[in-house]
């Protein structure tokens, strides 16, 4: 009786448990197996991978209706709709009929078959031949906080990298290096060449008048910091301008993909903030796989190498260059990746070591821990659920070698005496010590509760959710040691740091996707909630009089002490609106109410409205069918950014403790009133794809900035120090084209060759800010009128040969654009050139053939200047000097004059330095009009015979005076040798050496960045890409110091060398 | 679905806005109204104090770098400042760094002192509290006054050009700011006690003196600071930015700006004693200090001896590191060794050598110019000295009153005993009204 009843359950299990198979084998159009290609039934868990022979099955297919996809990276994926019924459907031909219905589990509504479904309980021969997908149109790219498009169809400008392949064959310090030249409209500058400094973004032409001028980026969905930490300031902890970024916190290897939205017009989903863009980093995810997990390793080593060469202008190069030597680098990568389509993992671990090229390599290196681990989780075929993470540590130290009285590059470069300053033994004990613990972590979850209609991909309800965290702990120091011979911090010194900062990140959302008729449509909501906490605090103490025991409470005396605490608030409900019609035309409108804590208390909340549309044009039958794809698209979108968080207070007092105890000292003057700049962007593109032969895509955009916060510098008699009060006054246009062509030249089985190149133009102008300001050296200014960083300033022309005598007693009296005390010829003051390139072209090159690969990537920019404010500074009389201004002097036989008059110092005469010899002279002075003016009038003349040479030398006299710093702006033009690559894929050969059992994978790379530049003629500085402020914009308020283009004995960039090889097993 | 839509859709109309209001607070500032208590005027008579040290030590060191008490020489380590050069010259050029920080402080305090009274006008505080808050208040607000109608100009020519901005003003003259300052002296006078009450006069006396109402700075000085009143200094602190700036820039913590090779010459040391008669003469040169033409003309002192060895009471010095290659030395004040060493505003040596030039002038201050002056002398221990005139008391206050701002005010009042030591035509004998000021205050210029 039991048995009975137990074999009439099972009886009727198998019954109603019935599940069918599908099995078949994918191949590329050539008919070769594709290999580890994914098959699987959309929005289940059930799936499977191809094997070498390209074959696959999946079992235990509960009966039902499903789309079942294929995947293969670089391929087109291919899609099926397919039926399992309770067994084969012969001999029904009604779909309505009752039995089909019955052996479907199917109600007569759900009927809409498609004719070309499979249908059956065991599908057998379900093949796929899988296309090329030659320049990856096919790829679903992130268009909105709320949308996805895949690149064929998509309204807005995405550039997607594929990150993977590029670190197959090299070893980036961080991935800002290795987005270098490879995105059109994207210009990156590395401000420094010392190890752990960060890069400046412009994003198209810039972004309006505020902001950092940083993009929004995003790891895995979480907004995290892009800041610069340390550098600037006044106390011991200043390295002279280069500070630690924060994007050194990843590893490369990490990445998968990196997106990236260049404007308004992409990013307005995103609300404020965005204006500069929006980098989307995608890692790593566990790929599912048959045979157990794939362990990844990749190992590097290279070096750091001063290939450049300073101006042979200064005297003392060859002492600067005797303290650079290679800095080693050496990186270890391993990773874990696997898992089935119900679980999915991926972990690695990575140490990274690097050295700057100042020879003490103790005080000039970073190194750096990374840990990552990504789960993707699929517990019921309607969830999913992902979480990724990351812990770093961090540990550098920074030498103060950028402009910094203390540093090499000062005083060798600068000084006229090597190490005027500080010895170098003394500066050899220098370097800001960072310590940096970092976590970033983001879970999400993706719900579809209505998940039988899902299967279909249309009339779902998603609902998702996302919370993230950034959470970094970060520790400075600095100490300078007692006994050592510094004019400033003598007698020991040490300052200290700590400081948090901890970026929650909270996104809800639902979306409803239909279809009626013709239409497609898909309505999101979301909310974006976003909270961004810092404290810390500092402390210094000085006159430890020893270096026995250096805690800092050893000091004598506390100079420094204080703590800060803030936060800010953003959030954000955007509602946005996806349809297309007859897949050919596609609408998305959206709108975003944005709030912050940061504005003002009259202006809580602002809205961003967007939209955009794109059109298939090669559906129509007239355009030809080598067009694969011809798309035109425009959108319109506004973005902005937020004030500081205090500019929306009145008027705050700190307490500040002087000789008389803690007093009040009012710190900002803000503005109840003020709201975020505004930036507005219109973006007209045609993407089209040409017989798998190019890609060509093109876009112009034109952007306005309002409402931009202009920090009014308050006069100083007013009585509240430099403080600047934050106004809504200012406004700028911007207007950009960009062009990319990829070029698929050659695509055989052994030979595959791909050339790119992009361009991209830009062209920005302030049209109103108020008042200009200028950097502190006069030269950098924003104004109303000219480019928001123009070099400015009175350019020479000549020395007035005629009069060079006369003038320089001021007898010639002011005559327009003269200078009589100088003897000069100068154009009228005014605009010199912008700062940031207004042109820039790269080209790439990419070849695999058989085993091997090479890529090379050439960048150029043109359109702008910059300032080398190392040669101004050094020329400057009070820093006794620049070589090449001196030896003008002294050829023109007139140092030891300029030294009577103080213009010199004395030791500086050619008689005690002679940098010309006697034969070089070429002029000579009165001496009876100097003796009878009592020394005082002195009348330079050329030599006989050296006329010509003479008034050459009077020239270059003219166009390195000092007395204007326009003349060390110079052409920024460059072109660079930006990266070569090239690999050997030894995979085939593994079983010949008898390692097929072993690896699965063996390549050896080589790499080089920044392999050469080449400069106009006649440029003194060395990178025009180097900048004296670090890499992160300030605030355009009292100074133009926010942006200089200025290398100040700025190190220039290395030559970056890697050997690697990469192992998986 | 639509009750998941609907939640969704109010939660993101409300959520947004409530989330935003509840962001924490900052620790580090407090809003303007909230500091209406009596229990916050200390705090701002603590900021108000803090202002004027800030301003006080810096103007004097800009004034003494202006003057011939202190150089900018490039050969010093640590002297790498071109706007120290311009000023050290005598030019000015506003696109070279900037002008603004003590011009600034002495901004913020009138400023500071300005809100505390209008701080004691709405708070109800206990009498002692307003008696010195009020005291505090009017003369910090005075105090700038005399600074900036003493200290700068709109142009280099003494005395014609001398004036300056507050409070976003059009320019005011030397003698309108002074007129303020004397209004709010006298509104500071209805409040002191009798320390105070003195150190009031000593500064109307002071004020009354450089500008030439000798009548009136009589009548101050007898009833200012008298032989053994404490004095009335400036605190700077240990914290930037509140030290003392001659030992910030030029001092112990870093030689930007070093003294001119007079005051070597004043203490008689290091010389070549050629005569062998232990004591400095004319003819003598020094060994190790750097040689008067290297002053850019500021070495000549009009004051050639006698030399006094033991001057080194009141002209404390150390020598500077120089950078490689010099063959001489410079040497930089220690009179203010430590960050937060005061600095005098007025005190009654100061007074008594306002007394004894008072006497020189045919006042009436019921002392003579030469007990006036060994009154001071002898506070130090230093002999009496035998003789008096204006040559021999603008040298006695230049040591008395060494790095205390003091000498560029003798220098532009006595142009004929103090000839301007920087060469050329129109050389600043101001301080210049900042070039920021031109740019952010629609009044000036």
């Amino acid at each position: 009786m039991r048995l009975g009843f137990y074999l009439y359950f099972i009886t009727l299990i198998s019954l109603f448990s019935q599940s069918g198979v599908i099995q078949g084998v994918v191949k590329d159009k050539s008919g070769n197996p594709l290999w580890g290609s994914n098959v699987y039934l959309l929005g289940t868990t059930l799936g499977s991978s191809t094997d070498s022979s390209g074959s696959y099955r999946i079992e235990n297919i509960p009966i039902d209706k499903y789309t079942i996809v294929c995947d293969y990276i670089g391929y087109r994926s291919s899609k099926r709709s397919i039926y399992i019924s309770d067994s084969d459907l012969e001999g029904i031909i009604d779909s309505e009929d009752a039995l089909y219905l019955e052996k479907m589990g199917l109600e007569a509504e759900e009927t809409d078959l498609d004719a070309d479904i499979l249908k059956g309980n065991k599908l057998i021969g379900v093949d796929f031949t899988l296309l090329e997908d030659v320049f990856d149109s096919e790829e679903v790219v992130v268009t909105g906080i709320a949308s996805e498009r895949s690149v064929e169809v998509s309204e807005v400008s995405v550039t997607r990298l594929k990150v993977r392949k590029l670190n197959e064959s090299s070893s980036y310090t961080d991935f800002g290096s290795l987005m270098m030249a490879k995105v059109s409209g994207l210009d990156i500058r590395k401000s420094s060449g010392t190890v752990g400094g960060g890069f400046r973004f412009d994003m198209r032409a810039g972004g309006g008048l505020n902001g950092n001028e940083q993009p929004v980026i995003y790891i895995d969905g979480m907004r995290i910091m892009n800041d610069e930490i340390g550098g600037g300031g006044s106390n011991a902890l200043t390295t002279g301008g280069q500070g630690i970024s924060t994007l050194l916190d990843f590893s490369p290897d990490d990445i998968e993909n990196i997106e990236i939205l260049k404007g308004p017009a992409a990013a307005t989903s995103y609300g404020t903030n965005g204006s500069n863009g929006i980098v989307f980093i995608e890692t790593k995810k566990g790929i599912a796989g048959e045979g157990g997990p794939v362990f990844n390793f990749k190992s590097s080593t290279g070096t750091n190498s001063p290939r450049f060469e300073m101006d042979n202008g200064f005297q003392n190069r060859d002492i600067f260059h005797s303290y650079l030597s290679d800095g080693a680098i050496r990186d270890n990568y391993f990773s874990m990746s696997g898992g089935d389509y119900k679980f999915r993992h991926f972990l690695s671990f990575s140490k990274r070591h690097e050295e700057g090229m100042i020879i003490w390599k103790d005080r000039n290196f970073y190194d750096r821990n990374t840990f990552r681990g990504n789960f993707d989780f699929i517990p019921q075929d309607n969830l999913t659920i992902s979480l990724n993470s990351s812990y770093s540590t961090l540990d550098a130290i920074m030498p103060p070698s950028d402009n910094h009285i203390y540093g090499v590059m000062y005083n060798t470069l600068v000084a006229f005496n090597p190490w005027q300053e500080s010895d170098s033994a003394s500066i050899s004990q220098l370097g800001v010590d960072f310590e940096i613990k970092r976590l970033i972590a983001s879970a999400s979850i993706k719900y579809y509760p209505f998940n039988k209609i899902y299967k279909y991909g249309l009339n779902t309800f998603q609902l998702n959710a996302k919370i993230g965290i950034d959470d970094a702990e970060r520790h400075q120091s600095h100490l300078f040691p007692a006994g050592f011979n510094y004019a400033l911090f003598n007698g020991g010194t040490k300052a200290m740091e700590r400081s948090n900062e901890r970026n929650t990140l909270v996104n809800i959302g639902a979306s409803q996707n239909y279809k009626t008729g013709i239409m497609k449509g898909t309505t999101s909501l979301s909310a974006q909630f976003f909270d961004q906490y810092w404290d810390g605090m500092e402390i210094a103490r000085d006159a430890f009089g020893q270096n026995a025991v250096t805690d800092i409470g050893s000091g004598s005396n506390i100079t420094l002490a204080g703590e800060w605490l803030g936060n800010t608030r953003d959030a954000g409900a955007i509602i946005t609106q996806e349809l297309s019609f007859l897949n050919q035309y596609y609408v998305t409108l959206s709108y975003r109410k944005d709030y912050s804590s940061a504005l003002g208390s009259s202006s809580k909340s602002i809205g961003y409205p967007g939209f955009r549309f794109s059109t298939r044009l090669d559906k129509f039958d007239f355009i030809p069918s080598q067009f694969q794809m011809l798309k035109f698209r425009t959108a319109y979108g506004e973005s902005g950014v937020l004030p500081n968080y205090t500019d929306g207070q009145s008027i705050l007092y700190s307490g500040s403790v002087g000789g008389n105890g803690s007093g009040a000292l009012i710190s900002k003057v803000g503005n109840p009133e003020i709201e975020p700049e505004r930036i507005k962007e219109r973006e007209f593109g045609i993407d089209l794809t040409w017989n798998d032969l190019f890609y060509l895509e093109v876009t112009s955009y034109k952007q306005w900035a309002e409402n931009s916060v202009i920090y009014r510098p308050l006069a100083p008699s007013m009585g509240y120090g430099d403080i600047a009060r934050p106004e809504n006054i200012g406004s700028m246009e911007m207007d950009g084209f960009e062009a990319l062509l990829t070029v698929s030249a050659v695509r055989n089985e052994n030979l595959n060759l791909d050339l790119t190149a992009n361009y991209s133009w830009n062209e920005n102008k302030v049209i109103e800010m108020g008042d200009p300001v200028f950097d502190n050296y006069g030269l950098v200014t924003t104004r109303e009128g000219y480019p928001k960083y123009s070099l400015w300033g009175q350019e020479v022309i000549s020395a007035r040969i005629d009069t060079f005598d006369l003038s320089l007693l001021g007898l010639e009296g002011s005559l327009p654009f003269f200078d009589p005390i100088n003897g000069l010829n100068l154009k009228e003051q005014g605009f010199i050139d912008r700062l940031v390139p207004q042109h820039t072209f790269n080209f790439s090159f990419n070849a695999d053939y058989n085993i091997f690969d090479f890529s090379m990537i050439l960048e150029r920019k043109t359109g702008f200047s910059t300032a080398v404010g190392g040669m101004w500074w050094a020329t400057l009389p009070n820093n006794n000097g620049h070589t090449g201004w001196i030896k003008s002097i002294q050829k023109l036989g007139l140092d030891s004059f300029f030294a009577a008059m103080n213009i010199i110092p004395g030791d500086m005469t050619r008689s005690v330095n002679p940098l010309v010899t006697e034969e070089e002279i070429v002029g000579t002075y009165n001496e009876d009009i100097f003796s009878a003016s009592g020394g005082t009038v002195f009348l330079p003349v050329p030599l006989d015979g050296k006329e010509s040479e003479w008034e050459q030398v009077a020239n270059d006299y003219a166009h390195a005076h000092p007395a204007y710093s326009s003349n060390y702006g110079e052409d920024g033009s460059f072109t660079r040798l930006r990266e070569v690559n090239f690999g050997v894929n030894l995979d085939k050969y593994l079983p010949k050496i008898g390692m097929g059992n072993v690896l699965s994978g063996l390549r050896v790379f080589a790499s080089a960045q920044n392999v050469k530049l080449w400069r106009p003629k006649g440029t003194v500085g060395v990178d025009s890409e180097l900048n004296m402020s670090g890499a992160v914009t300030g605030a355009i308020g009292t100074t133009g110091t926010g942006y200089r283009s200025i290398e100040v004995h700025t190190m220039p960039y290395p030559t970056v060398y890697n050997f690697g090889i990469n192992i998986r097993f | 679905m639509k009750k998941l839509s609907l939640t969704l859709l109010l939660l993101c109309t409300f959520g947004c806005e409530s989330f935003v209001e509840n962001a924490t607070s900052p620790i580090s500032y407090v809003n303007d109204d909230d500091i209406n208590d009596a229990s916050n005027i200390p705090f701002l008579i603590n900021g108000v104090l803090n202002n004027y040290s800030r301003a006080h030590s810096y103007v004097s060191l800009w004034a003494d770098l202006l003057s011939d008490v202190i150089v900018n020489d490039g050969k010093v380590q640590g002297s790498t400042d071109v706007r120290g050069e311009y000023l050290d010259n005598g030019t000015y050029d506003p696109t070279a760094g900037t002008y603004s920080p003590p011009y600034e402080a002495i901004a913020q305090t009138w400023r500071s002192a300005k809100t505390l009274k209008e701080k004691l006008d709405i708070v109800v505080a206990d009498e002692s509290v307003e008696k010195s808050g009020y005291y505090i208040a009017y003369l910090y607000q005075a105090l700038p006054c005399y600074l900036l109608g003493t200290y700068y100009g709109k142009g280099p020519n003494y005395p014609n050009d001398g004036g300056a901005t507050l409070n976003g003003s059009a320019f005011k003259t030397s003698s309108e700011f002074i007129s303020m300052a004397t209004a709010y002296f006298d509104s500071a006078l209805v409040y002191a006690n009798e320390q105070e009450i003195r150190i009031i006069n000593s500064l109307l006396a002071r004020q009354n003196l450089y500008n030439g109402n000798f009548v009136e700075a009589a009548n101050y000085a007898v009833l200012g600071l008298q032989n053994g009143d404490e004095a009335f200094n400036a605190f700077p602190g240990l914290e930037d930015p509140w030290p003392n700036w001659y030992w910030y820039e030029a001092g112990n913590n870093r030689t930007r700006y070093t003294l001119a090779s007079r005051f070597k010459y004043l203490l008689g040391e290091d010389f070549v004693d050629t005569n062998g008669n232990s004591v400095w003469d004319t003819s003598e040169v020094f060994t190790d200090c750097a040689l008067p033409g290297a002053d850019l003309g500021q070495g000549d002192g009009v004051y050639n001896g006698p030399t006094e060895l033991e001057e080194s009471v009141r002209l404390s010095m150390s020598v500077a590191a120089m950078t490689p290659g010099q063959n001489y030395s410079r040497y930089f004040q220690t009179k203010y060794p430590d960050a937060d060493s005061p600095i005098s505003i007025i005190n009654w040596q100061e007074t008594y050598l306002i007394l004894a030039e008072l006497a020189l002038r045919g006042e009436s201050v019921n002392i003579s110019a030469l007990n006036a002056v060994n009154t001071v002398r002898n506070s130090y221990g230093l002999q009496s000295i035998d003789n008096i005139d204006f040559s021999i008391l603008l040298h006695e206050r230049d040591k008395e009153l060494f790095c205390q701002g003091q000498r560029l005010v003798d220098q532009n009042r006595f142009s004929d005993l103090l000839p301007w030591h920087i060469s050329g035509e129109d050389t600043w004998h101001y301080l210049p009204v900042p070039y920021e000021e031109e740019l952010s205050n629609p009044n000036y210029p």
